[in-house]
């Protein structure tokens, strides 16, 4: 069996006014891959041109070691999706959408729709209009999840979530990836709920993948430094990344490596938002040189 | 189309008619297919006479209809199948993600609407074959529906309308088309020779009686050649077609 749940390689989308470049990753068996960015940085349109929902101007993607587009069938067996709006045909109930679904997946288990629905107390008849944003949410998991996909794609899933909610998806995310065989490509803008679930995170920043790498190498490549004005000079200021001055000093994340380059400086672990928040700084100010 | 293609298509079909508004396509169908078989019935049961013989060509005429409310969700542009798609089906709430989501092709969605065609045209010709029953029963009540030797020219008609049902039965696209072709040339053959072995009538309606006729079939015949063709040229062009659903 490939490892390698799913492979991007210079994937590529030019729209008029947001080109994605070259962007390349890969996610193994069994772990969780954030993907993260700012708003327009992209996130959406990779998961588009995985779904096949949009023509993509180069590279590939492989799902499985199947093409997207020239195994579209196959991967879309394989693959559950989540939007982040409520896809559903409103006019429509679940258990409408059920039966729609048993026609077109190969996979379909009723009886595993059956559960997720008892569980998450979904009203089966009801129509979808009237449900609430949350069940909404938690039916497009059901449905995402009832034919057995070896892959879960969810783009921003918990936004808007109440807390209870958010915590049992993260859970159910957790599970689905437990057995080593299957794989989750989470979008979000809630960073903690990445520390929560992710294995791996990817850092898109303006259409371009920044970063790649397992959450635990996070804090072994980076470093969150903070001092008073003084301790940043012209010559280690380049070495920040994303640098925040403020009126009692100023706070970077800087790799790691270039600790020494720092003295007198309060140093702290990063996080995936520290990450996240200094990279679109730095972003911010290249763009405005 | 081959057979697995036609299946998948008959999956696409089986999800968007659970799925979607997609059943009132084929009502409206059938509806105006009831309308137009009413209007046979009353006009052979009350006996107009005469008149009749306008009456079921103008209402083979009527099946246009039809085949308007089909040409629509076929098309010929993938960008515009998905506009129209979700106009024809599910207003403006179409779920498009959800669809992009399934196990389809969008090269799917054109099998899909090339047998909605061909469904669309079985239940025109099912309906025009009752109309020719029941102008064959008016006959024998002592109506003149077709002049001269109408009673053989139904007799025919029928038989080959039969013969058309029975392709579409059977999935052959081709042999749909073969048929729709070669019913609509012999009615328009036919049509001419009874009006030759009847000899020039002395009705000043018989030429537009003759046109009426003659030009519903062709109208039909064309529609379905056109539309056909088209969609198989289309389907076997486009090698990579995508759903486009956000260009």
């Amino acid at each position: 069996m490939n490892n390698m749940i799913l492979s991007i390689n210079g994937l590529a989308k030019n729209y008029k006014d947001f080109t994605l470049k070259d962007a390349s990753f890969e996610i193994e068996r069994g772990t969780v891959m954030g993907l993260i960015g700012q708003n327009g940085a992209g996130k959406t349109t990779i998961i588009r041109l995985i779904m096949n929902m949009i023509n993509r101007d180069g590279g590939t993607v492989k799902v499985c070691g199947l093409d997207n587009i020239n195994d579209e069938i196959a991967v879309k067996n394989k693959v559950g999706y989540v939007s982040d709006e409520s896809f559903f045909f409103y006019a429509t109930t679940l258990a409408r959408t059920a039966k729609a679904c048993s026609y077109a997946y190969d996979n379909w288990d009723a009886d595993k729709f059956a559960d997720f629905l008892k569980k998450w107390e979904l009203p089966e008849k009801k129509k979808i209009s009237a449900l609430s944003k949350g069940m909404q949410t938690k039916a497009m998991l059901a449905v995402a999840l009832s034919h057995n996909p070896e892959l879960l794609i969810l783009d921003e899933p918990t936004a808007g979530l109440d807390p209870v909610a958010r915590i049992e998806i993260l859970d159910l995310l957790r599970d689905f990836v437990s057995d080593g065989k299957r794989s989750v490509l989470f979008s979000t803008h809630i960073t903690g709920d990445l520390d929560k679930i992710a294995d791996v995170i990817t850092l898109i920043i303006d259409g371009q993948i920044r970063e790649s790498m397992s959450i635990d190498a996070i804090e072994d490549r980076y470093a969150v430094i903070s001092g008073a004005s003084s301790k940043l000079t012209s010559e280690n200021e380049k070495y920040t990344i994303g640098l925040r001055e403020l009126n009692t000093g100023f706070e970077s994340l800087i790799l790691r490596e270039n600790l020494s380059k720092f003295e007198g400086v309060s140093v702290k672990n990063p996080n995936v938002e520290n990450l996240l928040t200094f990279s679109i700084w730095q972003n911010r100010k290249e763009s405005s040189k | 189309m081959t057979m697995v293609q036609r299946k998948r298509a008959a999956r696409l079909q089986q999800t968007l008619y659970l799925y979607s508004r997609y059943g009132r396509v084929w009502l409206l169908m059938l509806l105006t297919a009831l309308l137009q078989i009413t209007i046979i019935t009353i006009a052979s049961i009350a006996g107009l006479n005469d008149g009749i013989c306008m009456i079921a060509p103008a209402a083979t005429m009527f099946t246009f209809v039809q085949f308007l409310v089909c040409m629509f969700p076929v098309g010929v542009d993938n960008d515009i199948n998905e506009k129209i798609t979700q106009d024809a089906y599910h207003g403006s709430v179409m779920p498009a993600k959800f669809m992009c989501s399934l196990p389809f092709e969008a090269r799917d969605l054109l099998n899909f609407k090339i047998i909605m065609w061909e469904k669309a045209a079985a239940v025109n010709v099912l309906f025009v074959t009752l109309g020719h029953v029941i102008s064959l029963i008016a006959e024998s009540r002592g109506y003149m529906v077709y002049r001269g030797a109408s009673g053989l020219f139904t007799i025919m008609a029928i038989i080959t309308e039969i013969i058309c049902i029975i392709a579409f039965l059977q999935k052959s696209t081709k042999l749909s088309i073969f048929l729709g072709a070669f019913i609509g040339f012999s009615f328009a053959f036919a049509c001419g020779i009874m009006d030759e072995m009847s000899g020039m009538s002395p009705d000043a309606m018989s030429s537009l009686k003759i046109f009426s006729g003659v030009s519903g079939i062709i109208i039909y015949i064309a529609a379905t050649l056109i539309i056909a063709a088209a969609g198989e040229l289309y389907i076997k062009r486009k090698k990579n077609v995508s759903w486009n659903m956000f260009k």
